[in-house]
């Protein structure tokens, strides 16, 4: 198992002329990598410096993460362990997670925070894979594949379908790394989006979630899905239109409009334009003052009685009060501070400077092959993997456990990297190649295959 | 008022973010160059927590809002903690509207490791390695928030450019 690593820091942030009661045992743990579907776990012990007794609370911690107690009280210089879990089954990349704690002490309340860091690989290339239908013809659905690959370790398969959405089948192909999806549910038109989870034969991942999204269209189709609101004031909301026809050229019937949820979306009917026909309904979406202010998150679904099928388009936006302000993130950048007038030109200025380079680190100790690789403009990356085959055109696997740290000196830095394989057979050929992981948990190949003769 | 300079603009290579895959082709995402600032103890809670892991949590806001168009491209806006004291930890996210069927996508930027007597910084980076691509045409929002409800402070944005990273050398011994 790969060692796993937490960064734990501590921050106050009760005024500064006020002396901080709660103290936190470690300040930093390093806690490492980790593969998805991973649980950690760690204890950090708090005391209360005080002299009376104090209550905290750190229930404010964000998905995927839990601290226990959630809650409790202090007598004055006791102390209490939190116990600290992260579930990591849908991180991917470099994370870092704040965790409050806040105390009160009679009327008075002090601010602390622990902050959860670590890195979350996935064993498949992709640590997020999607696979998007795009439009779904209800008539003449078409099955879609998508492949589970990993350079990590391509002995990786898909031994069963745990969970699926209703609205597609799941077969696995013949390579057992394959996923063959068809749509089948057509009551319900619009998007779908589901999550297909599987389970994988490897050691360092058990499971697998593929994000499935359609837009499933039948005979009526909107002429815009999602509507987007944009940017809307409470006292300047403007309706959206919506026109809605029947593909068939057959009148166009709509029993119902609803609005599920909270229901703070007016819909009202309007002519179509640009003139009223059978197979043509229109709408005016617009937000009502009870809207709650943030990002619309909404839906209108339409029940179309010819089909019996609801027809779902989505509204989105956001919706804010008339004091809130937005900045123009262009405007502020360009009145706000330095700018160049010629990008590009900067950028090719850039290019013919000197490079910087970083002192080598040190050899690793041992006889095996010695991998040496110098890397310049490094930037979001968290480290570098190496991979080790018998041929150039072989199957390859993961050759180091902890990945080489990036440097990470950004533009014009060189910085050179050595890294041992003492796992290797003397006399015995190997190829090997380095693969970057950026901060994001995406990985691209840096290099070819070399060959080498292990001495 | 540190003054981040702005470098480039380089072409984004294929995008491999989940949403950016389900949605159309990405396009180029055009910023002015420059530094903005703001400060989170003006504002208020506007947008509400986030379905993102480890981006749940929030406090004050300040918004921000851009519509890419084709043109030259920032590669990644980085946020840093200006206030003089340092003592909050700043978040950055990108949200999205109404694309995909989903109401709302986020993409989180990575906060660094918490210390009250350091600045901080975060970075949203775009492209390839990335979490986000932001696709011509639609609107943006760059939302800046406390990592903690008790905090605010002072901030700056900047766009910047990074070169491709480049392979200089490769040996074996």
């Amino acid at each position: 198992m790969r060692i796993l690593s937490i960064l734990l820091a501590t921050t106050f942030f009760a005024a500064s002329s006020q002396a901080a009661n709660l103290t936190i045992d470690e300040q930093t743990v390093n806690f490492g990598e980790k593969y998805q579907f991973s649980v950690v776990t760690h204890d950090v012990r708090v005391w209360n410096r005080s002299g009376t007794a104090i209550t905290f609370r750190d229930s404010q911690v964000p998905p995927g993460v839990t601290v226990q107690p959630e809650k409790g009280t202090l007598a004055g210089g006791d102390s209490t362990v939190l116990h600290i879990k992260a579930d990591l089954r849908n991180a991917w990349g470099a994370i870092a997670a704040p965790l409050p704690v806040e105390t009160t002490e009679g009327a008075n309340s002090e601010h602390y925070q622990i902050v959860l860091e670590g890195f979350v690989d996935s064993v498949l290339d992709e640590g997020k894979p999607a696979l998007d239908f795009g439009t779904v013809e209800a008539a003449a659905p078409k099955e879609k594949s998508i492949q589970l690959t990993s350079a990590s370790n391509p002995d990786v398969r898909i031994t069963r379908v745990i969970e699926a959405p209703d609205f597609v089948s799941v077969r696995i192909g013949d390579d057992a790394q394959t996923l063959l999806l068809t749509p089948k549910k057509f009551d319900v038109l619009g998007y779908s989006k589901g999550i297909v989870k599987v389970a994988l034969d490897s050691p360092q991942q058990p499971q697998a979630w593929v994000t499935v999204l359609m837009d499933i269209h039948g005979n009526v189709v909107p002429d815009q899905n999602p509507v987007k609101f944009g940017l809307q004031r409470a006292s300047t909301t403007k309706p959206v239109r919506l026109q809605m026809t029947s593909r068939n050229g057959k009148a166009l019937h709509i029993d119902k409009v609803s609005v599920p949820g909270a229901g703070q979306l007016a819909v009202e009917s309007a002519p179509c334009l640009p003139e009223r026909r059978a197979d043509c309904q229109a709408y005016m979406i617009g937000i009502k003052p009870g809207h709650a202010f943030g990002l619309l998150q909404d839906k209108v679904s339409f029940e179309l009685p010819d089909t019996h099928q609801v027809l779902n388009v989505d509204v989105g936006g956001i919706y804010l009060d008339d004091s809130t302000k937005v900045h123009s993130l262009n405007d502020e950048l360009a009145s706000g501070g330095a700018q160049s007038s010629a990008p590009h030109a900067d950028l090719q200025t850039s290019l013919k400077r000197a490079v910087a380079e970083k002192p080598e680190t040190p050899t690793p100790a041992g006889q095996g092959p010695l991998l040496k690789w110098q890397v310049a403009n490094e930037s979001d990356i968290y480290g570098y993997a190496i991979y080790r085959g018998d041929s150039a055109d072989g199957k390859f696997t993961r050759a180091n456990e902890q990945i080489v740290r990036a440097e990470n000196g950004g533009n014009n830095i060189t910085a050179t990297y050595q890294w041992r394989d003492n796992s290797a057979q003397k006399g015995r050929e190997y190829w090997y190649y380095i693969t970057i992981f950026n901060n994001s948990g995406r990985k691209t190949q840096l290099t070819g295959p070399q060959k080498v003769v292990a001495k | 008022m540190k003054k981040i300079a702005l470098m480039c603009v380089i072409g984004l290579l294929a995008s491999q973010s989940v949403y950016a895959q389900l949605c159309s082709s990405p396009g180029p995402i055009s910023l002015q160059s420059g530094v903005a600032t703001g400060d989170t103890c003006v504002g208020a809670n506007v947008v509400g927590g986030t379905e993102c892991i480890f981006t749940g949590y929030t406090g004050k806001q300040e918004v921000f809002s851009f519509t890419p168009s084709a043109g030259f491209t920032a590669t990644a806006v980085t946020l840093t903690n200006s206030s003089a004291n340092g003592t909050w930890t700043p978040q950055m996210f990108l949200q999205t509207q109404g694309t995909c069927g989903d109401s709302n996508d986020c993409s989180g930027g990575s906060v660094t490791a918490a210390n009250s007597n350091l600045a901080t910084t975060t970075t949203l980076t775009f492209g390839a390695g990335g979490s986000t691509t932001p696709v011509a045409g639609s609107t943006y929002f760059l939302i800046v928030q406390a990592a903690n409800q008790a905090q605010c402070g002072q901030f700056a944005l900047s766009t910047t450019g990074t070169f491709p990273v480049k392979l200089q050398s490769f040996n074996i011994q």
